[in-house]
């Protein structure tokens, strides 16, 4: 009986062992890709609405945001620079996606052209802007946002 | 007998898949990583430096590419490509106020950066807000992604 009690606990120990290194085993990049861009868009529609409850479930709880102007905010700060009054988009326009896989963790960059009032002023200069996202518990999450002002080479 | 045999083969799966569960980071303490990391960072920048081709090829991932001061993005190519032709030139180099953040074989690493550079012959001595994004690529950190923005005032 404690042999068998053995055994059972040893193969749970595997089962688990193997699903917790899982996550996106057996998918291809194209498939992280497309989970990757679901979210990314759910984020954006969150942004203009100012749906701080649906950031707070993207954005990693160790997130760091660089904003175009260099300044570092945790999640708590960007949880609280997001609401109306602060951040309010005239339009949202964003374009030329990439996305880097690397397992669990993938960069993805873009350009935003997006016409938003922030913190009293009108911001018309495009943005060029990586984020990254990692999957924690089955959950992809945005870890880190950086941007830059795009000005003329 | 073969009782004894079955556990004893059980109990090496149990090993070989904890190990294999593990990545490759996994029994580093975060300490140990950033340590790692800052080594790394510190060998980069002493390339920069000397326009070390060698050690920034070895340094930077295959696929790395990064997002410059002025929003552009640029390729591991066009940067090597940059130092080969003294578009880039590196005087010094000071960074501080740095931040880890440790997920498995990823580490986002970010940091103000001082150094005095020059860039097509404008030299850069503004203050910049970095991130960089390493990744364990075949058990070796490599820097897959850079990003600066220049410090201006706050919002």
């Amino acid at each position: 009986m404690m042999r068998r009690i053995l055994l059972l606990s040893l193969l749970t120990v595997v089962f688990l062992g193997q699903a917790r290194a899982q996550t996106t085993k057996g998918q291809t990049d194209a498939e992280i890709e497309e989970e990757v861009l679901k979210v990314e868009h759910e984020k954006d529609q969150a942004m203009q609405k100012g749906d701080v409850a649906t950031l707070d479930r993207i954005y990693g709880d160790k997130l760091i945001f660089v904003n175009p102007r260099g300044k570092v905010l945790s999640k708590a700060q960007r949880l609280a620079d997001v609401k109306p009054g602060n951040l309010d988009y005239v339009n949202f326009k964003r374009s030329d996606y990439t996305m880097h896989v690397y397992g669990n963790t993938v960069i993805l960059t873009g350009l935003s052209s997006s016409l938003v009032h922030y913190h009293g002023e009108l911001v018309r200069t495009p943005r060029q802007f990586m984020q990254v996202y990692v999957k924690e518990n089955g959950q992809w999450r945005m870890v880190s946002h950086h941007a830059n002002f795009v000005s003329e080479q | 007998m073969i009782r004894r045999i079955s556990i004893c083969s059980l109990l090496i799966v149990t090993l070989a898949a904890l190990a294999g569960a593990q990545g490759t980071s996994k029994g580093q303490t975060d300490a140990e990583i950033e340590k790692e990391i800052l080594k790394l960072e510190n060998e980069r920048d002493e390339a920069r430096q000397k326009g070390d081709m060698k050690a920034l090829d070895r340094i930077l991932a295959d696929d790395y590419f990064y997002i410059g001061v002025r929003g552009n993005v640029r390729t591991k190519a066009n940067r090597i490509d940059d130092y080969e032709a003294g578009i880039i030139k590196v005087y010094s180099i000071k960074k501080d106020n740095f931040i880890f953040k440790i997920y498995g074989d990823t580490v986002l690493m970010s940091g103000r950066e001082t150094s005095t550079t020059e860039y097509h012959g404008k030299p850069n001595v503004k203050p910049r807000q970095f991130t960089n994004v390493y990744i364990k690529l075949d058990g070796r950190w490599r820097l897959a992604f850079h990003q600066a923005t220049p410090i201006l005032e706050p919002w």
